[in-house]
């Protein structure tokens, strides 16, 4: 590529961003007004997908900007929802039972960050799992105010359940749109010029006066901040969380599939990566009650194979590629 | 009083004493070259001094401050800069972001948005890659990524600057390219040391030399004094090349 097509491409770019955003504040009040129009099951399901847009937004500050592999990162979804569910159980009100969420998450993994963000690839990647795992033991083990191997029912609402299910959809979207501006920020902030410099080289990064620990524990603490706010509302939402249903691996993993699709590092991957999972593995489930997962495991390779950087980075080459032609025609 | 003291710096790689009491002293102002022939320990010195590496013995003091072993952002926040030999640069991100992080983190510490841009663009307009600013890494040429890595030094503002083989893998005019940009950089009162193959690139460039070999410190004077010490032509020609040029001189 010669240097003024990098340097035209640069600029392309620039003239394509605030039409980025113009859509997405389209796709924000389309939303705002989604309840009043679908079903009940399709509230159900969108404000999965929010959820979702929130836990990968999390995992994309770990993973993608930082780069460092939290394949257990939903232990901090289980953790605010139980944060959550524990303070409501002890007559605490939804709202600080949701503060609670995000600061004894954020609290776990700054003090857990410390020895583990030492270790670096796949032990990292490995030490997390290993304590989503754990942490369903603990609270078996613990009993008491976390119910133990018998699950928590929270209080129930005196809302009517459908006024109750909208206010949970826009605290979801609320937490969506929080969550991706909370990433946009840290792109342009010091700390996540230091992130996006220990994701491509630790050591120069190091050199270059970047206390990388410090910066890698505030980016864990944000991340579990996020999804533990997640957790808190989910919740919240089904009103009886159980170990394996809040520390679910399933949790973590799926994130995780939203976030390559999507696209690792970028502002927008994670919520396209969350709608196009989630919204896709509804319809087949619909469509394929019996091979529902075979079809969308084939579903989730092709695209990887397809677009292996995630839909952000395809469709940017798609339009930059679309450009050349015009220019050439 | 020196800006950089090394005494008897030791590092042991499983039973390889990669540096051997090495002890030297690096003036303020100064261009100090370190040189020697390949697994001189040349590189494992550069690394013991910006602490990418944890010293088995001796120690280090830098503007009379004790930095033995302190953690490497430590050593870069009270003004030493380096290069890596094996270019390191963040591939995701644009040659000015690149540099903007040396000058948020590093000696600078600029947090202002005006401020660290500023400074972004006086190291890319020092190193002459000003022009390809909103470029990524991967598309510039090993040139320019040597000179992306001492734009990012520069751009921490650093009074101590290491270069660990920036001239090499450049041609001809790249060199005196690069050897009239650490002059330039020098002048303006930093001190620097280099660590160099490129012999042309010594001996115009520095003030003093030290030659390592296994590790271990072999002399240290001028330049042109050091390179014709018969102890440096052996080790890098040979105990026979030496002896005929002794004797051809004599």
């Amino acid at each position: 590529m010669s240097e003024t097509a990098i340097v035209q491409q640069a600029t392309k770019a620039a003239t394509v961003r605030p039409l980025v955003w113009i859509a997405v504040g389209i796709g924000v009040l389309v939303l705002c007004a989604a309840p009043i129009g679908i079903s009940a099951y399709w509230l159900r399901v969108l404000t999965t997908v929010l959820m979702y847009v929130i836990v990968t937004q999390g995992l994309n500050v770990i993973v993608g900007i930082t780069g460092y592999h939290a394949f257990g990162n939903g232990v901090f979804f289980g953790v605010g929802a139980y944060a959550c569910g524990a303070a409501m159980v002890a007559g605490m009100p939804f709202a600080a039972g949701l503060v609670l969420s995000i600061l004894v998450s954020a609290a776990c993994a700054f003090i857990l960050g410390w020895p583990i963000l030492r270790l670096k690839g796949h032990y990292f990647a490995i030490a997390t799992v290993a304590l989503n795992l754990a942490a369903i033991q603990i609270i078996i083990q613990i009993g008491g105010i976390t119910g133990g191997a018998q699950g928590l029912a929270l209080p129930l609402s005196d809302w009517d359940p459908k006024p109750l299910y909208i206010a949970l959809y826009y605290l979801m979207l609320a937490g969506a749109v929080a969550s991706t501006a909370v990433v946009t920020i840290l792109l342009r902030c010091p700390l996540g010029f230091a992130l996006r410099a220990i994701r491509d080289s630790e050591r120069a990064a190091a050199v270059m006066g970047i206390n990388t620990t410090k910066a890698k524990v505030y980016a864990w603490s944000i991340s579990a901040g996020l999804t533990g706010f997640a957790g808190g509302v989910w919740a919240y939402w089904i009103t009886f969380i159980e170990p394996s249903s809040a520390f679910d691996p399933a949790i973590g993993v799926k994130a995780y599939i939203m976030l390559i699709i999507g696209g690792m590092g970028s502002i927008l991957g994670p919520v396209i990566g969350a709608f196009v999972i989630e919204i896709v593995s509804t319809l087949v489930w619909s469509g394929f009650l019996h091979a529902h997962q075979l079809i969308f495991g084939v579903l989730i390779v092709v695209v990887c194979l397809v677009a292996p950087q995630g839909i952000i980075d395809a469709s940017a080459q798609l339009v930059r590629s679309i450009r050349r032609g015009n220019g050439a025609a | 009083m020196a800006l950089l003291e090394g005494r008897g710096l030791t590092i042991k790689f499983g039973g390889v004493l990669a540096l051997d009491d090495v002890t030297f002293d690096v003036e303020a102002g100064q261009i100090f070259g370190v040189i020697g022939p390949n697994g001189a320990g040349k590189t494992t010195l550069l690394n013991a001094i910006s602490a990418v590496y944890r010293l088995d013995g001796g120690n280090i003091r830098f503007d009379d401050q004790d930095v033995t072993n302190v953690p490497s952002h430590t050593l870069s926040s009270l003004g030493v800069a380096r290069t890596f030999q094996v270019v390191q640069p963040f591939n995701h991100m644009s040659v000015r972001e690149n540099v903007i992080v040396g000058a948020m983190y590093g000696h600078a510490r600029l947090r202002q948005r005006g401020e660290y841009l500023d400074a972004a663009d006086e190291a890319l307009t020092r190193t002459g890659l000003i022009a390809k600013a909103d470029f990524m890494p991967l598309h510039l040429t090993l040139s320019d990524r040597k000179r992306l890595e001492v734009s990012r030094a520069l751009a921490m503002k650093p009074r101590l600057l290491l270069l660990d083989e920036v001239m090499a893998g450049l041609n001809l005019t790249e060199i005196e390219r690069m050897i009239e940009l650490v002059r330039e950089i020098n002048a303006d009162g930093m001190t620097v040391i280099i660590i160099e193959h490129v012999m042309k690139a010594v001996l115009a460039l520095c003030h003093r030399a030290m030659v390592l070999n296994f590790g271990r410190k072999l002399t240290e004077g001028t330049p042109h004094d050091v390179v014709n010490e018969p102890a440096v032509i052996e080790a890098y020609l040979g105990a026979r090349f030496a002896k005929t040029r002794a004797g051809s001189a004599a």
